[in-house]
């Protein structure tokens, strides 16, 4: 078996499924992570809870993806991947650098927040949001201005030894939607398609890519109102925990007691230190370059509201 | 588990202690570490939370939110039973009658 090695959320990982080529490392001492092919048996125990297509026991977390694969991410260490009949390789991975690291880091307890990371002056700022709210396009915008980019779909915060956070780069990729593409002046046909039902595209290489941690700035969060332009207004309060709980990656199929006490006071520590900020923009009017002069605003500025 | 204790007027009660509380701009965001739970307090509920933490009659922390908040009687009743009685459903209640 031929293993590379890779580094993805600061981790080490040595795998035999190719992953990105651009993040292999040399081989190193040790390895945080195995990553296989094998078998994966469904668990039915008692403590099995089950939520979607994810099943959750204190060792092993187990998902299924018909045509695709099976995955068990085990120990905050392994993840094996079991796959089905002729199941296509770039869905196969995907699901390997999504879902399973997800989960992973949920066993680590690392905080894992479903949005992208942009580098603004050193800085790490993450733009979370509701599903359509314009993540990637924001975050696509903002590379476009320069900006370093650390991750696309999942921001992996860890805790520095001074109490404060640091997101933690990911994959030099990002998942775009056809209209992002256009209005990026890629060409569609020199980009894999990578979710047809979602009509999501992959931009293999991201010019800016940041390999080193940064420390968490700040929070954006995408939403879309019936108002006619583009307002902000800063989170503060318990609704500060409240929102960063509710976008934890995959939070929706996670049980509650899978989520522990270290990981809760981190979400607690990052809601206590992080400005947190809401951003509406109108439901059907292109409103990105607004947001993207908030986002730099409040980036740049002293965090004062107007 | 069904609660024997009913809580009213002569009922004397505290909260449970060891619950980790983090302070978020007045709200206080409270974590049972045994359980992995957490609960989020406003600044009202958070002033009911610092009046029980020893032992007290509900009457006595009734008259000690109506000096501190404009309130009748009647409506702070009522609002502190219904709080207390959601502590209670939580286990965050000793209740000593």
């Amino acid at each position: 078996m031929e293993y590379n090695f890779y580094k993805i959320y600061g981790l080490t990982i040595k795998s035999s499924i190719p992953l990105h080529d651009s993040i292999k490392i040399n081989n190193p001492n040790f390895y945080d992570v195995k990553i296989d092919y094998g078998k994966v048996y469904s668990e039915n125990n008692i403590d099995t809870c089950s939520i979607g297509i994810f099943n959750f026991s204190p060792d092993n977390i187990t998902f299924k993806v018909r045509d695709v694969a099976s995955y068990k991410i085990s120990n905050g260490n392994t993840i094996t991947v079991d796959t089905e009949g002729n199941s296509c390789f770039d869905e196969i991975k995907k699901y390997v650098l999504g879902s399973s690291l997800g989960m992973l880091l949920l066993q680590k307890n690392i905080v894992a927040i479903h949005g992208g990371a942009v580098v603004i002056d050193d800085n790490a700022i993450i733009i979370s949001g509701n599903i359509g709210a314009g993540k990637t396009t924001t975050i696509a915008n903002l590379l476009n201005k320069g900006y370093g980019f650390l991750s696309d779909d999942v921001s992996a915060i860890m805790k520095n030894n001074n109490n404060t956070y640091s997101v933690q780069p990911c994959v030099p990729q990002q998942r775009l939607c056809k209209n992002t593409v256009h209005i990026l002046g890629h060409n569609i046909y020199d980009l894999v398609q990578v979710d047809k039902l979602k009509d999501k595209y992959l931009s293999p290489q991201v010019n800016n890519f940041v390999r080193s941690e940064k420390k968490l700035k700040a929070i954006f969060y995408l939403d879309t109102t019936d108002a006619s332009k583009v307002t902000y207004e800063e989170i503060l309060g318990a609704e500060k925990f409240k929102l960063i709980m509710s976008n934890i990656f995959r939070k929706e199929f996670i049980p509650n007691k899978f989520i522990k006490p270290p990981y809760i006071k981190d979400c607690l520590a990052i809601a206590m230190s992080t400005p947190i900020y809401k951003i509406s923009r109108p439901k059907n009017k292109d409103s990105v370059n607004e947001i993207i002069l908030i986002i730099e605003k409040l980036t740049k500025g002293d965090f004062k509201n107007d | 588990m069904i609660k024997l204790n009913k809580i009213n007027k002569e009922t004397i009660l505290s909260r449970k202690p060891d619950l980790d509380c983090t302070e978020l701009d007045g709200d206080i965001v409270m974590m049972d570490l045994d359980k992995g739970e957490y609960f989020m307090l406003n600044p009202v509920a958070n002033s009911i939370w610092e009046n029980i933490e020893k032992p007290i009659a509900v009457s006595d922390l009734i008259s000690n939110l109506m000096t501190e908040y404009e309130v009748d009687e009647k409506t702070c009743y009522l609002n502190v039973i219904d709080f207390l009685g959601k502590l209670n459903d939580s286990n965050l209640l000793v209740i000593n009658n």
